[in-house]
């Protein structure tokens, strides 16, 4: 029997937050046959959210990390652990995020190819304006909100850049999985809700992402746009930045990376 | 603590597209602070389909209400009325923010066109999405050159007209109705609803569209300039805040 595993990482997340995922986890349909199971980390400073995630999901679920790595290296550690136990794939799934009782079954169908590494499911109510091939469900990067990740694209890229601590890890990623002969898809009917757009941008947020913004243009071989967000970052801190040295892509490779359209890495449908 | 508003929303699909009637429900189910008691006509070869949907929807457990027809009115709760064409989306805080504006005004809430191409077997495909241009006490005619244009609307119960519309001709005698019952007003804040188009013309004929024109550029002519230089967007918009500052 096919096996998901979903993966929730947690950082100081409300209980309310906690019960209208776990709701919505109860509410889905499933594939036929497909058996889903979850697994929480939680990078929060306290346990404090064990006994809930027992309640609303099970006992065993949870694991606290004691600090905390990031999303991407969170989920790498949950996604080790669920492919060596067998997982046909992985949902990386907000926790803030809601779920229509159709993304599962539908994530799963798109994700059937042999050729798919990655599925994102379509963020509702404002969907991402990056395109995707309505019929093949191809984009040219999928989002981390509720991400479905094979079992080949991990392999063939090890999961996500730990150094990217928050924002654009998932774009990297993607690149990575189409870099490697993989493809990366969108699931139309997959609705997954997720409301940011009333949330402040607050500076440490928007350092985040132009760290990140730099770090992708450096390790992608685009030097003038790591340069570009370098000094938009030393603009906003006014202090000299401490640039990390990611690992280069290998040159071949850098075709899939797209920086003709800023920190939105892909064509805008509005 | 008190209980949340009620509002009545009539959702009426025009089409066959299961989609639509789906992706309304699901931005209704999770409006906040508000109750939507959802009332859904449908033509009766999707009542099953409609069914289901309201089935699917209700286990996410929020506290909206839905069921499948046309009911003669609404509950006494109910504080509003709106009605929605499927299709139709808004945000969460959309309901709650406009209902705020209710007490003293019909609300018209500040929203977008989105232009979809059908697919078989799979939602729409969203095109592109428009920002519309809202003046402060929009006329029935600014607002109805959209035949969904009451998806975007807010009407206190107390001057709702006493029934719920289905056609298109339906929707501008109802607002008609409402239109002179009381003022009208915006919602502050930006788009909060997003339309379908149905429009069957799209050209530029009026002055309207031309403002429709001028409110999308006015979004993404700075858009633009932040994707293409960055630095030089940070630096416009820390004058343009400065000097906004100096203003008041």
């Amino acid at each position: 029997m096919p096996l998901l595993r979903i993966g929730i990482v947690l950082f100081e997340n409300t209980c309310a937050e906690l019960e209208r995922v776990a709701r919505s986890l109860h509410a889905s349909e499933l594939a036929p046959g497909l058996s889903v199971e979850s697994r929480v980390l939680d990078n929060s400073a306290d346990r404090r959210l064990e006994p809930l995630t027992a309640e609303l999901l099970g006992k065993g679920v949870y694991a606290w990390t004691g600090a905390n790595r990031g999303y991407g290296a969170t989920h790498n550690r949950a996604m080790r652990e669920a492919f060596s136990a067998g997982a046909d794939a992985y949902l990386c799934l907000n926790p803030d995020a809601v779920l229509h009782p159709r993304c599962l079954s539908e994530l799963w169908a798109s994700a059937a190819p042999a050729e798919t590494g990655l599925v994102d499911a379509r963020t509702f109510p404002e969907e991402h304006p990056k395109p995707y091939d309505p019929e093949t469900g191809d984009t040219p990067w999928c989002a981390g909100t509720a991400l479905l990740v094979r079992p080949a694209a991990f392999t063939a890229t090890g999961g996500f850049d730990e150094a990217l601590f928050m924002y654009a890890e998932d774009v990297d990623l993607s690149w990575r999985v189409r870099a490697a002969g993989l493809r990366t898809r969108t699931a139309p009917g997959a609705l997954v809700h997720h409301w940011v757009e009333h949330r402040p941008l607050t500076l440490e947020r928007e350092l985040r992402v132009l760290q990140s913004a730099a770090y992708l243009g450096r390790k992608w071989g685009n030097t003038v746009f790591a340069r570009r967000y370098d000094r938009l970052l030393r603009a906003r801190t006014r202090k000299p930045v401490e640039s990390e040295r990611p690992v280069s892509v290998a040159g071949a490779d850098r075709i899939v990376a797209d920086f003709a359209h800023g920190v939105r890495f892909a064509r805008s449908r509005w | 603590m008190s209980a949340a508003p009620r509002i009545h929303v009539h959702l009426v699909a025009w089409t066959d597209e299961p989609w639509d009637l789906e992706e309304s429900l699901f931005s209704l189910v999770t409006q906040h602070e508000v109750v939507p008691s959802v009332s859904v006509a449908v033509p009766a070869a999707n009542e099953g389909f409609a069914r289901a949907a309201c089935e699917r929807l209700t286990r996410l457990g929020g506290a909206a209400e839905l069921q499948v027809g046309t009911p003669p009115g609404w509950s006494a709760e109910a504080q509003a009325v709106a009605v929605w064409v499927a299709g139709t989306v808004a945000t969460p805080d959309h309901l709650a923010r406009a209902l705020a504006l209710c007490g003293t005004a019909s609300a018209i809430a500040p929203a977008r066109r989105v232009l979809r191409r059908p697919v078989p077997g799979r939602p729409p495909y969203a095109l592109r999405k428009t920002r519309r241009f809202t003046s402060a006490s929009p006329s029935l005619e600014e607002l109805g050159r959209d035949p969904a244009f009451l998806g975007r609307c807010l009407v206190a119960t107390a001057r709702a007209p006493g029934w719920l519309p289905a056609h298109p001709e339906d929707h501008r005698r109802w607002a008609a109705e409402a239109w002179s019952s009381g003022p009208v007003a915006r919602v502050a804040g930006p788009p909060s609803v997003d339309i379908p188009d149905l429009r069957t013309e799209r050209g530029v004929r009026s002055l309207d569209d031309v403002r429709d024109a001028l409110a999308e550029l006015r979004y993404q002519g700075p858009r633009w300039i932040e994707r293409r230089a960055p630095l030089t967007f940070d630096r416009l918009r820390g004058w343009y805040n400065r000097m906004r500052d100096r203003a008041r």
